[in-house]
């Protein structure tokens, strides 16, 4: 089976860029880059209703982008394959290490619907008590009660930037009528922006939030592609298995053969997946002969 | 007899400061007849539906000033330790074992190693300290629950990686890994490559 030369690019993808004149800029007083954050939300809040999406796909890729932010807040430089080789080939029994534990809270934290006791769940190391009282904290609008939950939980826990980061994009999202987590403010602030007074926090938020959007936008569209073309070749595939293991592929990070049960066995599983490269719909991750990672 | 016995968590019956003053009696007991960390989660089913572990822990904290023990975050939990200054006195009057003692001067440098560098193989650390190390040094920090085996790292053989442990942190006194003395700081002074 040979393919026709698809364009990735092709714009069979119905979800847009965020226009360009939404930006925030250095001059901007806080109401001003507050029209502009509520613009991008607005705009975000259709992408996340366009029917294409593989919307467990991009929370699970933004998750691990928020890990490695959070990493970086923390001062530990981390790249995405170190941290994708420490997530993926965690087996049960196994202890994650420091920076797996942060990335371990980021995708159960956007894997269920938001509620303290999902927050829990990713949160294991933080009382029932502080998280409720966090989300409380803030009031006025989305962003504003996202601003007061960070300020709240970096007060109460001043060392665990990641769950404060956590925290706050949970309340944004639960505010804006959102279920499911989609990192934001986790992804772009920095640890200056962390640091910085009320008003400094807030334009830094704004900011953070309209360039989280911005690229979030580009990569729902380019994820949407990919997931499209791999769809168009998998109805074709007969391996026995092959739908449940498309599903895992379309919805995770990256997969190892061993995660693709369904295939049976690593061997046809690795098999599996180095046909989808050569057909060109997926790609290895890792850039290893051995231990590979797959992903769209 | 089997399945836990009722207590009155809520103490309806006692005036409020009296009922503040049971429950912090009662986290300390709790903390007291246990040799580990306790969860928050197991403190907080001895007192009121909703009521702040965290703010008890301040209060028993700011009770225990003048004691020679204090009420520590470990983890995920608390847990009553003599204050470090009576340590000393504490070892000539009973000759207590701690988690560290027995342990030699490298397999410590190699514990706060790994604490910086996990999860890392033995490999990883043979880089660092440009020899072998050896299986029983590895053996001697995870029988002492020091350390624990991480994820496997994707090379030949699939090595183990390690990692500390909770009780890592108790035996150094440490909240939480953040607390380790700054990678920036001992990057500049020359003693962290």
């Amino acid at each position: 089976m040979k393919l026709s030369q698809n364009d990735p690019t092709s714009n069979s993808v119905s979800i847009r860029p965020l226009p360009k004149w939404v930006g925030v800029k250095a001059h901007h007083t806080i109401e001003e880059a507050g029209f502009f954050a509520g613009a991008a939300l607005m705009h975000l809040d259709q992408v996340l209703l366009d029917a294409e999406l593989p919307a467990d796909l991009l929370r699970d890729r933004l998750a691990m982008e928020a890990s490695l932010n959070c990493l970086t807040v923390a001062g530990r430089t981390y790249g995405l394959g170190d941290l994708r080789d420490e997530v993926h080939f965690l087996r049960d029994g196994d202890a994650p290490g420091p920076a797996g534990l942060i990335a371990m809270s980021w995708r159960r934290a956007v894997e269920r619907p938001v509620s303290v006791a999902s927050l829990k769940r990713a949160l294991p190391h933080i009382e029932t008590d502080l998280i409720a009282e966090s989300m409380d904290a803030g009031r006025g609008t989305p962003l504003d009660r996202a601003v007061g939950t960070l300020r709240f939980a970096l007060s109460s826990l001043p060392k665990d930037e990641a769950a404060a980061l956590i925290l706050a994009d949970a309340v944004l999202c639960l505010s804006l009528a959102w279920k499911r987590l989609v990192p934001l403010l986790g992804v772009s602030l920095t640890r200056r922006d962390l640091r910085g007074d009320p008003d400094a926090l807030q334009i830094a938020c704004q900011k953070a939030l309209v360039s989280a959007v911005r690229a979030h936008s580009d990569r729902a569209a380019d994820l949407a592609r990919r997931v499209e073309r791999l769809n168009s070749i998998a109805v074709k595939l007969r391996a026995k298995g092959s739908e449940e293991a498309v599903a895992l592929i379309t919805s995770r990070d990256a997969v190892t053969p061993a995660h693709l049960a369904s295939l049976r066995s690593s061997r046809s599983a690795r098999r599996f997946c180095d046909r989808l490269i050569e057909l060109g719909v997926i790609r290895e991750l890792s850039g290893r002969d051995t231990f590979r990672l797959y992903g769209v | 007899m089997t399945g836990t016995p009722l207590i009155d968590r809520e103490l309806e019956d006692l005036p409020p400061e009296l009922r503040w003053q049971e429950w912090l009696r009662r986290v300390e007991a709790v903390l007291f007849a246990s040799k580990d960390p306790v969860e928050v989660d197991a403190l907080q089913r001895v007192v009121g539906q909703g009521v702040s572990v965290e703010i008890l822990m301040s209060d028993l904290k700011a009770q225990l000033k003048d004691r020679p023990y204090d009420v520590a975050r470990i983890g995920d939990g608390w847990q009553l330790r003599t204050k470090a200054s009576y340590g000393e006195v504490i070892r000539v009057a009973a000759n207590v074992e701690d988690e560290l003692s027995g342990l030699k001067e490298f397999d410590v440098a190699v514990l706060a190693a790994i604490a910086y560098h996990q999860p890392i193989t033995r490999d990883g650390l043979r880089d660092i300290f440009g020899k072998d190390i050896a299986r029983e040094l590895i053996g001697r920090l995870s029988s002492r629950d020091l350390i624990a085996a991480g994820p496997r790292s994707p090379r030949r053989g699939a090595p183990y990686t390690y990692v500390t442990t909770d009780l890592f942190l108790t035996a150094f006194g440490l909240e939480s890994l953040a607390d380790l003395p700054d990678r920036e700081a001992m990057q500049d002074a020359g003693i962290l490559g």
